[in-house]
This record gives C-alpha cells, structure tokens and sequence, in this order.
C-alpha cells in the first residue's frame, strides 16, 4: 500500500476521503512528519484543509480545518501552523499560493514563551504529586516546546516532532540561550532544568526533588 | 465489584479533585488543567496501583478507570483536553478558543463524574 492509500484509508475510517476533501476544499496541504519525510512507525497524518469543515484529531489522523477568510488575517499568517504548513506542507491538492503570504513575526515566540514558563510555574508546584509516566510526559512536552522556541525566536518555522526531539541533547544550551535573549526567565530556566533532571538517575532524582520541595 | 482504592488514597485524590474544582479558572488556566487533570489520574493510579507507561500514561489510567466504573463523561473531556493540547501544539488559538467552549462546557461534568465515582468506592468501601 503506498503512503496516499494509507491516508485515504484514515481519512475514511473518519468518515471522509481525499477525493471528497480535494472536492470541498480550497486547499488541501500535507504536513507534519508525513510531509517532510521525517516519519517513524505509527506517526500520525496530518492535514490542513482550507474550507468550511471540522477539525479532528484522532491518533493516526490530525485533519484540521481553516476557514477561506481567515487565511489571510495577520494572526493566522504570523501563526506558529501557518509558518510550519508554509515551509514543510506538501500541496495535495487546490492552490496554495497563499503560502507566500506568511510572515515571520516575534508574535509565535511570545506566545510560546509565555506558556512554557506557566508550564514550568504549574508543574514545579506539582511536580511531587505526578505519577513518574506523567513527568516524563510533561518533560517531553515541554522539551519540544523549548526547541520550538528556540526555532521561533530565530523567525524560523518549527520542524515536525521527530526533528524537535533530535534536539533534546541540547537543551541546557537551548534554555540558556532563551534566557540569555530574554525570552524565558532565569528562574524559570532553573526550575525546568531541575525539573528534567529529577527525571534522572535515582539519586540525582531524590536531589532535585528536595531542591524542587524547597523551590515550592 | 471489589474497591482497588485503599482508603489512604481517598484524601490524596479528594485533594486533587478540589483543586480541580476551586482553584481553576478554566479558559484562563489550561495549562494548569492540564496538569492537574494528571495529578487526580496519578492520585487514583497510585491509590489502585496502577501500571502507568510514558506516552500513553493518561490513557491507560482512563481505561482502568472506565472499568472500575468512572462515568463516560470524564473520558469525553479527557478527549477534549487531548484535542485542545494537539491544537495548542501549533498555538492555533482561534481553533482553541471554540474547543475550550466545548470543554468548559463538560468541566462540570468531569467533576462530577469524578466525585460520583469517588463518592460510590468508597461508601462501598466504608459499608464493609
């Protein structure tokens, strides 16, 4: 079965299908790890149909839906999805000369900043009363979510997730270098280092959770 | 059906569970909701000991759950919230703000559901 079959195959099992979507839509554009190559067994499909239609997530199927007037509002040309569906989407079918209308802004990286650091402010309040699965997913989010800052601060377009977790070794730069541009707190870069390191060995683990009790 | 919740871990999820309820403004709190939707699943997962695993770890416990009886309507918004951080992911807030209505409209539910199931283990609990 080749890749589009597959996605077909999704889209039916949701209730639709590429030739109904390529019908109804004025655009229908790949993206996500599927559409830059970088896909690993089990990745999800991810679809941005512009049109009137409704979004669904499932875990083989992310099929989101832009309405035609907002596609060229400023908030959605300066959006973290449109800069990513601009630079990494693959047309599958319609126009998508709107592509060229997005733009680089400090908007996304803001935005992102701004939620990562209550992230990191809620988890450490937190932290003792997660289960060890729940932190290592809670790490995991907000991992990727600092290397997407780090993208966005630079005006580049985020990459898919398996790109954003081959950067997870570098993470200690990463948030010194958002810290150092202002875009993250000191404190707040402290508590998520302390926070991924508690995820460490278990001596190290009992440390960081003494230090992560005495931050509270 | 046998209670899995010793009743030590009655007043850890009932802490968490008031937290959910009090301390939350939801729309302006999602992150925090988030968080706390995992600290209650960690609560009665602990309490039932509960076999967690990394990446699927909110529904695994939702599944147990289910089975121990936990009401439909908290895997609905569990959906949801899933939805919404699949949406946050990109930072597509007009898509976010139409499936917070949609979550803030079952949050009630979600509490409910949870003191329900709460409140039924361990009465059972207390009656034997």
């Amino acid at each position: 079965m080749n890749d589009l079959q597959d996605l077909d195959c999704k889209l039916k099992a949701a209730g639709t299908s590429l030739e109904v979507l390529s019908r109804t839509a004025d655009c229908v554009v790949l993206f996500g790890s599927r559409s830059a190559r970088v896909d690993r067994n089990g990745s999800d499909w991810d679809l941005l149909c512009v049109g009137d239609g409704k979004t669904r997530n499932s875990p083989s199927l992310d099929l989101v839906w832009i309405a035609p007037k907002r596609i060229h509002s400023i908030d959605w040309r300066r959006s973290e999805l449109a800069g990513h569906v601009a630079t990494f989407g693959t047309v599958l079918s319609g126009d998508f000369t709107w592509r060229a209308t997005v733009e680089r802004s400090d908007d996304p990286a803001v935005r992102k900043a701004t939620r990562l650091s209550l992230r990191v402010r809620i988890l450490t309040k937190d932290w003792t009363r997660l289960a060890v699965a729940f932190r290592q997913k809670h790490i995991r989010l907000l991992s990727n979510d600092l290397v997407r800052l780090a993208f966005l601060s630079r005006h580049e377009a985020v990459p898919p997730t398996p790109i954003l977790e081959s950067r997870h070794e570098k993470l200690s730069e990463i948030a010194k270098e958002q810290s150092e541009n202002g875009l993250l707190s000191f404190e707040i870069r402290d508590q998520f280092l302390l926070l991924k390191e508690s995820l460490g060995g278990t001596g190290c683990c009992l440390k960081s959770a003494e230090s992560i009790e005495k931050a509270r | 059906m046998i209670n899995p919740f010793p009743k030590s871990s009655h007043a850890e999820i009932r802490e968490a569970l008031d937290e959910l309820d009090h301390e939350i403004v939801f729309k302006e709190d999602l992150e925090h909701i988030s968080v706390v939707i995992d600290v209650v699943l960690s609560a009665f997962a602990r309490g039932a000991d509960l076999p967690l695993k990394c990446e699927v770890s909110s529904k695994t416990v939702m599944k147990s759950l289910l089975s121990f009886g936990l009401s439909n309507d908290a895997i609905v918004f569990h959906e949801t919230l899933e939805e919404i951080a699949s949406l946050t992911l990109y930072d597509d807030t007009v898509e976010c703000e139409q499936k917070l209505e949609e979550a803030e409209s079952v949050r009630s539910d979600l509490y409910t559901a949870f003191e329900d199931f709460l409140d039924q283990l361990f009465a059972e609990s207390e009656a034997t």
